[in-house]
């Protein structure tokens, strides 16, 4: 009787243990479904740099000017990159901007089609992206980290660090 | 007694067990084992290929029997015994072929009416359960006299269409993808490495548009490749002897020449491995105008860049196989020194990968030259096989700082100690006044001792003359802690402050 009881005892717990099992399996699972990040095709992501570059290019250069003045003026806390270039861009030579345009003067920044500027001065009387490219090169040009730092946008600020370390590294 | 009989009829106590031993094997424990591998062979002589699952036959053909060239796994056996059939293996000393079939009236057919076959007995057990298994295409060739059969359609599309020697006949059985391996030599035993990391792109040589209208980029590989354009569609294939020919012809455009068939190609020409299952197998060979170090595993593309109006010839492969075939050292002195090294060669492509842009417009990521880190590919790989020895052992690693990559900045020679990084002597110039304060930027740039890697006679302006910035590493000082038999990850940790040591793959 007491060996029977034994048994079942253990038997009931098996059942515990073996639903225990299915249930940790099943969550883990669930676990796994809600951390995997949405991937976003790259032709999406082209397709929303396009769409804000043609809300962008649809204002004239002097409310474009004003829109890179807000952008330069917001707080510097959580940085945004005013466009959102893909590795795809650069090797399409960032042919889905309009040549000449804001949207194509970030992307050939980005993409280093356009080289770091020789001469860069007076970067405070200037305004918006103008003004970060300018303290980009000057950064770059005095091999100064901390200039990096005053860039507005996210981007152009850690291709400016990442420029130094590395042109020190490679001896440029 | 009268227990042990109530205990055996007690179905509650049969079930209990039942439920114990479920416990004791993990569910879906008792379905995984091992899959066996089928390994592939060709021989150029015999114009025929052999399967075989024997470890040992293969060991034995790859050491002692030149006239056959181990191409891989070709696939996997079946892990189940449902809907699985004996395979027949047959030999023809006048062949000199293997034959394979899973049917038995075959199998009675040539035992019983052609002296030309010998019957070997049964193989190994295949499928024939399409359910979760690709087919195994057969093919023969009347001129050859022989059987081939792959699991691969794009091995199967190409002979199809480009190779009249072979007669299509059909799905011989079904079977699973062996993994992907890296033979050490073309035809040569399997190198026993894992993960290999995310691909890098690395630019060999540069052309002025005018230097290759005449005088072509030419392409040749260890076995017969495509060549695609940027859409992914493919322009031609290239059979093993054979070799692609690349020229500009004028308003961006380049030619591919295959034979006596000629293509424009926009921007880009792809040249790889038929299957992705020869992706690390295949060796290229490319004209280089510079350099004997020709031969490159994996990839290979030819890029026309508008904005800079010049072509590239770009070797893509693996970060690992990368580091294989750096230029910068011959792994020949102290180990320690040595994983070091490879980590930070490691390091600086994972990094450039991740941050750089300087040569994202023209498709690659880092060149071949000292301007990046030398890369000479397969050639110097074979020279100095001790450099993949190193960077096995210390396969995946970089050196990181809060959870991220960084770079590793070298100096030769340091006046006996290094420099925080504000105060390096960068640009050959001998800083005179440091400000020996942290930078916040690049905090575990940090001075410290290297009592080892001072130089016995220069000065410190002498060094800095020298291009010796004195920031991050000192390599003699390494060198010399190497050697005092210190370990690498301890010489890292005592140059760059606060770093880690973290395995990405």
């Amino acid at each position: 009787m007491q060996k029977t009881i034994i048994t079942l005892i253990a038997f009931v717990l098996s059942i515990l243990a073996v639903a225990f099992t299915v249930f940790s399996q099943r969550t883990q699972t669930d676990r796994e479904q809600i951390t995997v990040t949405p991937n976003i095709d790259p032709q999406q992501e082209q397709e929303l740099s396009r769409e804000r570059f043609e809300q962008e290019n649809t204002l004239q250069e002097q409310t474009t000017l004003s829109e890179d003045d807000k952008n330069a003026q917001q707080p510097s806390q959580e940085k945004t990159s005013a466009f959102h270039i893909t590795p795809k861009d650069c090797a399409n030579e960032c042919e889905n901007f309009t040549p000449n345009s804001a949207g194509w003067r970030y992307c050939a920044t980005r993409c280093d089609i356009i080289p770091v500027q020789a001469v860069a001065i007076e970067c405070d009387a200037k305004s918006g992206l103008s003004r970060d490219y300018c303290l980009r090169d000057a950064a770059i040009k005095d091999n100064n980290p901390s200039g990096c730092e005053e860039i507005a946008d996210r981007g152009i600020a850690e291709q400016c660090t990442n420029k130094i370390i590395e042109s020190l590294v490679d001896g440029f | 007694m009268n227990k042990q009989k109530k205990y055996k009829r007690n179905p509650i106590n049969l079930v209990a067990i039942i439920f114990f031993m479920a416990l004791l094997f993990p569910l879906g424990a008792f379905a995984q084992s091992d899959s066996a591998k089928v390994y592939r062979f060709y021989s150029d002589s015999y114009r025929s290929h052999f399967y075989t699952n024997s470890l040992r036959e293969r060991d034995t053909l790859i050491d002692t029997n030149p006239n056959w060239c181990y191409e891989g796994i070709a696939y996997l056996t079946p892990t189940d015994t449902d809907m699985v059939t004996p395979l027949h293996r047959f030999y023809s000393p006048t062949y000199k072929s293997h034959f394979f079939t899973i049917s038995p009236q075959e199998k009675d057919f040539l035992i019983q009416n052609d002296g030309n076959w010998n019957y070997e007995g049964i193989a190994y057990n295949v499928s024939t359960n399409s359910s979760g298994n690709l087919p195994l295409y057969r093919f023969y060739s009347p001129v050859f006299k022989a059987h081939f059969f792959t699991i691969s359609e794009a091995e199967k599309k190409q002979l199809i269409t480009n190779d009249a020697n072979w007669n299509y006949e059909g799905i011989a059985f079904y079977a699973s993808p062996g993994p992907r391996e890296i033979p050490e030599t073309p035809c040569g035993r399997p190198i026993p490495v894992g993960a290999v990391g995310p691909d890098i792109s690395v630019g060999l040589d540069t052309y002025e548009r005018d230097d290759i209208r005449e005088d072509p980029i030419t392409l040749s590989a260890t076995h017969a490749f495509n060549a695609l354009d940027t859409d992914g569609s493919i322009l031609g294939t290239i059979k093993k002897s054979d070799t692609a020919k690349v020229f500009y012809d004028g308003d961006s455009m380049l030619k591919l020449v295959i034979g006596d068939s000629e293509k424009l190609v926009e921007r880009e020409i792809y040249f790889e491995s038929l299957s992705s299952q020869d992706d690390n197998a295949i060796i290229f060979t490319i004209s280089r105008p510079n350099s004997d170090y020709d031969e490159f595993r994996h990839s290979m593309r030819v890029r026309y860049t508008k904005s800079v109006k010049r072509i590239w010839t770009i070797n893509t492969l693996p970060l690992e196989l990368y580091v294989w075939g750096i230029g910068e050292i011959t792994a020949t002195g102290p180990k320690q020194y040595n994983k070091l090294m490879a980590t930070a060669f490691r390091t600086y492509g994972y990094w450039k990968l991740q941050n750089s842009t300087t040569y994202a417009a023209q498709g690659f990521t880092v060149v071949a030259t000292p301007a990046n880190q030398i890369y000479s590919g397969y050639k110097w790989e074979q020279q100095y096989p001790r450099i993949r020895e190193v960077a096995m052992e210390t396969q995946g690693k970089v050196v990181t700082y809060d959870n991220e990559v960084i770079l590793l900045p070298f100096s030769s020679w340091t006046d006996g100690k290094t420099r925080h990084y504000l105060d390096g002597h960068w640009g050959s110039k001998c800083n005179k006044d440091p400000k020996q304060k942290v930078s916040s930027v690049f905090p575990y740039l940090v001075g410290v001792d290297d009592s080892q890697g001072e130089h016995p006679s220069s000065s410190t302006c002498e060094l800095a003359a020298g291009g010796n910035h004195m920031v991050g590493i000192s390599a003699n000082g390494a060198l010399k802690r190497a050697k005092d038999d210190d370990n690498w990850d301890d010489i890292l940790q005592h140059y760059i402050t606060d770093s880690d040591v973290t395995t990405i793959y």
